[in-house]
């Protein structure tokens, strides 16, 4: 047997264990496809209710009260500009994609991550499995995605949430080991009680690494989801595709720039508050 | 009153070594005496704490004073079972801490003993008052009654209005109050104390030796009060043990260990000790028949008299207030002996009075000798 058709087999092994799950699980991945998409819209639709002007004036002011006051006239003015371009709805879509994907990302993520950060073997684990998830390329995931999930939103979301997995975890278990020692033992000679220690000494200590994991998943997802365009997510992922189909360079820059104004924005707004919590405590 | 106090706090022969083989290692050591080198090398393990015993009455402060990494803090640690020993017994107001279930020790934590950090350990994402209240948050007292307990804590230390700050904005000196006042909260019976004023600048430090002081005499919390510092163990403890890689070498009063240093070390350390304020009168006497032997002609009842329990302070006073050159030393109103400048000169440097009919001087005497005598 030559190294070729080791390999051959290799391709063959994932291409039918891809298969044999999605047919094997159908029924249960169509449930969790609706329940993803459902999620979706719901999100979709609180970003989309309210009139813009109002949306853009409540995150004018989340950024005053986190990035200070010039981050506010510039999400002012970005938001302003994505809604002058006609891209305001796709913006909004694309932000739910962000948002429900993170939200996805961090359920699992967090207890994960609090338990890599407590426990050295499942740390190890851990660090190999996130290594993988992030040097993989972001393309390889979306064909699975689609191949278990179908077209559309959520394979998009699955394949956004698993990449903007990794940081999320790793930080996590960062803040938790650098919990200093001192207040580990305060709540231990306090009587505190394992539950009582996670909760009211390492998760609040831990908080701003968290917190910058949230923010590194932020950004990943918003690169995610735009790359998640080309399998059916709608937003601005899907107007740069169509564009480039058609060659539209005018359309596909307008789409860019409102990913980089909503990527500024996203970033500027979820660091300011990593900044915020860490003043408080030190 | 004959029934005997149970001790607040006793370790008998505790033993911690660290490493893989601390059992293995710790039987070597109790057999064949390997000496701390040979276990390391033969066995990989560190001794942490090497058989020590010690024990704390109610109400009195019992300091453990010994250089950085001689093992104070590591044995402190065995007496609320942040550390399991090795081997040895602690008990806690009579009750043998390593036999309690996980709850059971966090209940006698939580209820029985207060801990106070070199470093303050203050959390600080929680303001002042939450701090306080942290230890009875834990036990899940209602907010009203654990803020109104943690405002009373903050007064006794001097903080009132400072609840609602943040640890950030205080200074080294509060901080370390409020981590004092988080520890009398909820009312303890003991007080673990791991060099609570080590980090703060010698003004500072000394004001809360003080401010530590009146409020024990008030709280009467029996403490265990580690230190690096001579000077403050001295200051603020009823028994001092020294403590050297891992083994106490010396236990005792202030008293004790100044003028009976156990062996050389400990005689180094307390070399440069001021003894003004420690050493009594009745140690650096003449005995009074000797002196009259010596000097027929000096009437004894004329001299200005101390008594055998004043210090010397008092003697250096009294001597140059009046000018005498003697001082009769009087015990149960008799007098017993004589102090002249000579003998208050040696005593002040460390040194017993010579005898006069040319033997050998003999130690000094102390309190203590002379109680149990």
């Amino acid at each position: 047997m030559n190294t070729a058709s080791l390999a051959a087999g290799f391709d063959n092994a994932v291409e039918t264990g891809v298969e044999v799950i999605s047919t094997t699980f159908d029924t249960l991945f169509n449930r969790i496809s609706d329940v993803i998409e459902l999620a979706l819209t719901g999100i979709e639709q609180v970003f989309l209710f309210p009139p813009f002007y109002l949306f853009i004036l409540f995150f004018s002011i989340l950024a005053w009260k986190t990035a200070g006051r010039t981050m506010a006239v510039y999400t002012l003015i970005g938001f302003l500009l994505c809604y002058a371009m006609g891209l305001w709805e796709e913006t909004m879509i694309t932000m739910a994609l962000v948002v429900t994907s993170v939200i996805f990302t961090l359920v699992l993520a967090i207890p994960l991550g609090v338990t890599a950060g407590s426990n050295r073997k499942i740390s190890d684990i851990t660090r190999v499995l996130m290594d993988f998830l992030q040097t993989m390329p972001p393309y390889v995931y979306l064909i699975p995605a689609i191949a278990i999930l179908g077209f559309g939103a959520s394979p998009a979301i699955v394949a956004t949430a698993i990449i903007a997995f990794a940081p999320a975890v790793r930080l996590t278990a960062l803040g938790l080991r650098q919990v200093p020692v001192e207040q580990v033992e305060v709540g231990k000679a306090f009587g505190a009680s394992p539950a009582q220690a996670l909760f009211k000494i390492k998760l609040p200590a831990a908080l701003p690494s968290i917190m910058a994991g949230v923010n590194q998943s932020l950004m990943l997802a918003l690169s995610m989801a735009v790359i998640a365009g080309i399998i059916g997510a709608g937003g601005l992922g899907k107007e740069v595709y169509r564009a480039i189909r058609v060659l539209d360079v005018g359309k596909a820059f307008d789409a860019g720039i409102c990913i980089v104004i909503l990527a500024i924005i996203l970033d500027r707004i979820s660091q300011g508050a990593v900044t915020l919590l860490k003043t408080k405590g030190k | 009153m004959t029934t005997q106090t149970v001790p607040a706090i006793e370790c008998k022969h505790v033993w911690k070594i660290y490493g893989k083989k601390e059992k293995l290692a710790h039987q070597a050591v109790l057999e064949r005496s390997l000496t701390k080198e040979k276990c390391l090398e033969t066995y990989g393990c560190v001794i942490g704490v090497q058989d020590a015993s010690f024990c704390v009455q109610p109400g009195e402060i019992f300091c453990i004073m010994g250089l950085s990494g001689s093992g104070k803090s590591t044995l402190m640690r065995h007496i609320n079972r942040l550390i399991d020993p090795t081997d040895g017994t602690i008990l806690v107001n009579g009750i043998d801490i390593n036999q309690l279930s996980e709850a059971k020790m966090r209940k006698l934590r939580s209820e029985k003993i207060g801990m106070v950090f070199q470093n303050m350990a203050l959390l600080p994402h929680r303001n002042v008052r939450d701090n306080v209240a942290f230890g009875l948050e834990l036990r899940k007292i209602p907010k009203e009654k654990r803020w109104e307990i943690a405002d009373n804590a903050l007064e006794l230390v001097h903080l009132s209005g400072w609840g609602d700050q943040l640890p950030k904005n205080l200074s080294g000196g509060m901080q370390q109050r409020v981590g004092l006042a988080r520890a009398l909260a909820s009312d303890p019976d003991i007080l673990l104390m791991d060099e609570p004023f080590s980090a703060l600048d010698p003004l500072i430090r000394r004001q809360l030796q003080d401010q530590f002081l009146e409020l024990s005499s008030k709280l009467k919390k029996s403490t265990l009060f580690i230190t690096h510092d001579l000077d403050e163990a001295i200051r603020i403890g009823d028994h001092i043990a020294i403590m050297k890689d891992g083994v106490l070498v010396q236990t005792g009063t202030p008293e004790e260990i100044v003028t009976h240093p156990a062996d050389a070390y400990v005689a180094d350390f307390v070399a440069g000790i001021s003894r003004l304020h420690l050493v009594t009168a009745r140690s650096v006497m003449y005995p009074a028949a000797e002196f009259s032997a010596r000097h027929p002609d000096q009437e004894l009842s004329h001299l200005p008299t101390v008594a055998e329990t004043d210090d010397l302070d008092t003697l250096v006073e009294l001597m140059t207030d009046v000018e005498a050159n003697r001082v009769a030393v009087t015990r149960n109103g008799r007098i017993a002996g004589v102090v002249t400048r000579r003998s208050l000169l040696r005593g002040i440097q460390g040194k017993p009075p010579e005898r006069m009919n040319g033997q050998a001087p003999a130690a000094l005497t102390t309190k203590k000798d002379t109680i149990t005598a």
